[in-house]
């Protein structure tokens, strides 16, 4: 295993000096390194320093993948918990950094969490998370309500 | 991308504050244009929310996102916006759904709704933050949501048929003028759109359809041959999306079949007006049937599960398999008794049981005000040594109020 260094430089000027085989797990990385061997300080400018240090800490625990069913298990059991660490607001920032620096797992992991998440929120919270604005006219509001009841008020539920 | 329009994103470094800062960014985001993340790169994280640009978030990172959300959650998704609606309708959306290994049985539910006539519902749990504590405790969350269609066929009990993502509503007449039918609607539960396809050959005045070895679709039933009635059985194949050109020869002293059928280890066993057969698909031989098998099946509360009959009839849930014969349905504890006059359905819930009742509450209400309610059931089923079947109740819940004269017609669950 090589023990090269590489400097990962983010957007807002921190440096992170990763082994090399970290830094490959960032595929954006891994090309410019095959482009050019020489390269030791890679300046990365869409990601922020604070983004970038949890991309880091992803890759380097995942950095040697085993196969091994324990090994897998411990990996899932990481990933669960370093999730919980983050709100909706982080982890929609880590998606897109996991996206512009090509961390395949990382961007599966973010977006299954982000999905888990969004599942239990109000169509208005919804729309506050992906800023999407209600393009439904009043009228098309209102039947849609009217359609859809169950969603927006609590009818008693009587036992059988 | 056609949904594109309206998907911005957070700004980058917004901090994790509360809520007023949401509406702040709402209030904003009408106002501010969107400019691109090249521009907001020297932005330190402290940068209040006034000052940034909303980024777009990429169409395939919201597509990978939506897609893993359980179809359970669909339907309140689409209320968030008109873009978001056509999203969940998109192939590409299901293609993703399906690469990630996403494909789930979804419940659907017929309901002949007065007044305007045949309407869809499918199976959705309401956003647990829209519920509150008390609701936690004594809902499941889970609701029958309208699905929006235009031009619904009319449907019966035993002309529903999923399969893949396909609903298949075969040979029921779509006006009152009509007797008999040949028609063939497939509902696209992927687009809730449906289209038709090539007619039966022949049409039917009574119909039953099912899966054979949830291959194929067939169709049972009678129709007029120059003022004789005859029975016919025919065969669709999804794959080439047409009925089989040579018809089943079925033979005349049976009797009229009857809308009582259900396939079981590859022979379909029909209901007759003089006796009762099996036609054995594999031998494409007609045997004779136990008279026995049709006793629970009168309710029209059946359904084929895994090669095994479920019925609900007079308040008792059986079983039959061609070895064992009818027996009860063990466990389901936790079960209400239905009323015995309830109207019930079942249907195979990817492998689980989904029941489906009405109720009609008490009171001194005036008569035309009074509401049915529908509840579901959905039934963990378990096959144990010594030839039992114990079914366990996962969860059920009033899921949807209905007008007095509106009926549950047929359920059947949809992979998508």
């Amino acid at each position: 295993m090589s023990s090269n260094k590489i400097v990962l430089t983010s957007s807002d000027g921190e440096s992170f000096e990763v082994e090399e085989v970290v830094a490959r797990k960032l595929q954006i990385v891994g090309h410019m390194l095959e482009d050019d061997c020489v390269i030791n300080e890679i300046p990365l400018q869409n990601v922020t320093g604070d983004i970038l240090s949890m991309v880091i800490e992803y890759c380097k625990t995942h950095v040697d993948e085993e196969e091994s069913e324990e090994a897998q298990t411990k990996l899932k059991t990481w990933d669960e918990e370093f999730m919980k660490k983050f709100d909706i607001k982080t982890l929609l920032q880590i998606i897109l950094a996991a996206n512009y620096l090509n961390v395949k797992g990382l961007l599966d992991l973010v977006s299954q969490t982000i999905a888990d998440t969004i599942k239990d929120y109000t169509p208005e919270q919804i729309r506050e998370v992906f800023g999407v604005e209600n393009d439904y006219t009043e009228e098309e509001e209102a039947e849609v309500r009217k359609e859809n009841a169950w969603a927006f008020d609590e009818a008693d539920t009587p036992k059988p | 991308m056609w949904w594109s329009q309206s998907l911005s994103y957070f700004p980058l470094n917004m901090s994790s504050n509360g809520e007023e800062r949401l509406t702040e960014m709402k209030k904003k985001r009408k106002t501010t244009p969107r400019i691109t993340t090249k521009k907001k790169k020297k932005n330190k994280p402290s940068t209040t929310p006034q000052s940034s640009p909303f980024l777009s978030l990429p169409d395939d990172l919201v597509l990978n996102i939506v897609a893993r959300v359980p179809r359970l959650y669909y339907p309140t998704l689409s209320l968030v916006s008109k873009s978001f609606r056509s999203l969940l309708a998109s192939p590409e959306l299901y293609k993703v759904r399906s690469l990630l290994g996403k494909t789930e049985s979804c419940l659907y539910v017929c309901i002949n709704w007065f007044p305007e006539g045949f309407r869809w519902f499918t199976l959705c749990r309401k956003p647990d933050q829209t519920l509150t504590n008390d609701e936690k405790k004594k809902s499941s969350g889970y609701v029958l949501a309208s699905v929006p269609m235009t031009n619904t066929p009319h449907a019966d009990f035993a002309s529903v048929v999923a399969l893949g993502s396909d609903i298949y509503n075969i040979g029921v007449p779509q006006s009152s003028r009509e007797a008999s039918s040949s028609s063939v609607f497939i509902l696209d539960c992927r687009s809730h759109t449906w289209r038709q396809a090539p007619s039966l050959p022949v049409e039917l005045f009574t119909v039953s359809v099912g899966l054979i070895d949830g291959k194929k679709i067939y169709a049972a039933g009678f129709f007029d041959a120059n003022s004789e009635d005859k029975n016919s059985l025919s065969v669709f194949d999804p794959k080439t999306q047409a009925w089989d050109p040579v018809p089943i020869p079925c033979s005349e002293p049976l009797g009229v079949f009857y809308r009582h059928s259900a396939c079981i280890d590859g022979k379909l066993h029909v209901a007759a007006q003089n006796m009762n057969v099996a036609y054995n698909f594999k031998e494409a031989r007609w045997d004779s049937s136990q008279r026995v098998i049709y006793y629970h099946m009168i309710s029209n509360s059946f359904c084929v599960v895994e090669n095994v009959l479920y019925s609900a009839s007079h308040g008792a849930f059986k079983w039959y398999d061609t070895e064992a014969g009818w027996r009860v349905l063990q466990g389901l504890v936790g079960l209400p008794k239905f009323p015995h006059d309830s109207c019930v359905r079942l249907g195979n819930f990817g492998g689980k049981l989904a029941v489906l009742w009405e109720t009609i509450p008490y009171g001194n209400v005036h008569c035309s005000l009074i509401k049915k309610m529908i509840w579901c059931a959905v039934i963990e089923l378990e096959r144990r040594p010594n030839c039992e079947i114990w079914g366990k109740v996962e969860w059920f819940d009033h899921v949807l109020t209905v007008s007095i004269y509106s009926t549950l017609e047929s359920v059947v669950s949809a992979t998508v």
